[in-house]
């Protein structure tokens, strides 16, 4: 069944790439789906691409076309050659946007930065003190050093990103984290409100420190209204276009859609791991291939023959509201350990989401 | 009449799917941050601009590499020159 699907498969561009130079990190956060125990740092660092398997990587991947290029981790910083790393794949010409903490902004990546500035970078905030820090990412000056990172930072020519991950620990944080943002830089602050599980051996205890369904939803509900706000202050609320989907129409336009993964993940993106592997996706690592072996360009090709996906549980392809869900394969390897569980976490989320809070949902979008 | 142009620094020439982008790059980000889809005129034109060159001097080149008219090619290169000049693409050397 599934080589019939490759066989309708329309021509595939590698177009974006993640580019996870190291799965390291001076932040110990609680959430964070990747990290590996302290004692795996030394097995981590090892395994990691040399800068001149890296260089040869962007060589054959500017000859393949790809166009935007996000340098993440782990924190991409901690790398002891990341300028130069950086500045080879820079002066190919790249979209490069840069995913950071901005706790080790030192003199030499500023110097980098000021001579090839990144076209966006993306700081990571996770509180508003160093109280939170230290509770949440075992960091007891992390706030100070990310925020004097960002004012850095905020002085090149690059766009810059805010966003947070909100758990229970820094969910009373979550306003002063939006107003320290907007004060100090005139920028909003965009706000992860689902967190998954570990993955690729990721070993946090994450289920312990996200917010309930009800909680994320409250959340999602109450950012969304006030990017409203923002964006459309009341003399402009007359250009408020909220319209109600069609759900029918809109499930059978996303099913039409050709996908591997149920996104663009391995169609016209993907991700090379700190060991070089190729991914569709960085969340999930089943389906694999060596782009330092076999070239990336090869490994990109036969990527899709590496996917095959079971069938997943029934209560999910019975479920009315499967198009909103969340839930991909990637989900469901870390909240269930398997490509077809349902991840009853994500599950109860879309159903406060869609069913239960319903009715609040709509008074609360009339309120505003 | 004699003014020549040179394409500034701050983009890269690239090919991406099939397609001949400028990448900006360097302190332009500020100004520009993104990428532009060129055609293969303008991709022509941008390359020849790696050195000075007058309008006249373009279009003597564009109708050797394209089959066209010499009045047709000055009239591109002109509103090719003026769009690059207005978005300070390039120099200006009188």
């Amino acid at each position: 069944m599934y080589m019939n699907k490759l066989k309708k498969m329309p021509v595939r561009y590698p177009i974006n790439a993640t580019l996870e130079l190291t799965l390291r990190c001076n932040l110990k956060c609680k959430m964070c789906m990747f990290r590996h125990g302290d004692e795996a740092d030394s097995r981590l660092m090892k395994g990691e691409l040399s800068s001149a398997q890296w260089e040869d990587l962007i060589k054959e991947m500017f000859d393949a076309g790809v166009l935007n290029i996000l340098i993440t981790g782990g924190e991409p910083l901690l790398r002891k050659d990341f300028c130069e790393i950086y500045e080879s794949m820079y002066r190919r010409g790249f979209i490069i946007t840069v995913y950071t903490n901005a706790t080790l902004i030192t003199e030499k990546v500023m110097e980098t930065f000021r001579r090839c500035p990144p076209h966006r970078i993306g700081i990571t905030l996770y509180g508003a003190s160093n109280e939170t820090y230290e509770r949440l990412c075992g960091s007891r000056d992390g706030f100070d050093r990310a925020i004097e990172g960002a004012r850095t930072l905020s002085t090149l020519p690059s766009e810059i990103e805010f966003r947070t991950t909100v758990v229970k620990d820094n969910r009373h944080e979550t306003k002063a984290v939006s107003d320290i943002i907007k004060q100090e830089f005139d920028l909003p602050v965009t706000h992860s409100t689902t967190v998954f599980q570990g993955v690729r051996g990721g070993c946090m205890p994450i289920a312990e420190c996200r917010l309930s369904p009800e909680e994320n939803v409250d959340l999602l509900v109450e950012r969304t209204l006030e990017r409203v706000r923002e964006l459309f202050p009341p003399e402009r609320r007359d250009q408020i276009g909220l319209k109600p989907i069609d759900a029918k129409q809109y499930c059978a336009s996303e099913k039409n859609k050709f996908t591997l993964l149920g996104c663009q993940g391995g169609m016209n993106s993907f991700t090379i791991t700190w060991d070089g592997k190729l991914l569709g996706c960085q969340m999930l690592d089943c389906f694999s291939t060596d782009a330092v072996k076999n070239g990336f360009l090869r490994a990109w090709e036969e990527w899709p023959n590496t996917v095959h996906l079971p069938e997943v549980d029934p209560t999910c392809t019975a479920c009315p509201y499967i198009t909103f869900c969340q839930v991909c394969p990637a989900v469901r390897m870390a909240e269930c350990g398997n490509l077809s569980g349902r991840p009853e976490y994500v599950c109860q989320i879309t159903k406060v989401l869609l069913s239960d809070r319903r009715g609040n949902n709509e008074k609360d979008l009339q309120k505003s | 009449m004699n003014k020549k142009y040179r394409a500034k620094e701050c983009y890269i020439h690239r090919k991406v799917a099939d397609n001949d982008v400028l990448i900006s790059v360097g302190a332009n980000v500020a100004n520009f941050n993104g990428y532009i889809t060129l055609n293969p005129s303008a991709s022509f034109i941008w390359d020849s601009l790696k050195e000075p060159k007058t309008a006249d001097e373009l279009t003597k080149l564009m109708t050797e590499e394209f089959e066209v008219s010499e009045d047709v090619a000055y009239s591109d290169v002109k509103n090719f020159l003026e769009m690059l000049q207005r978005n300070s693409m390039v120099n200006v050397y009188e």
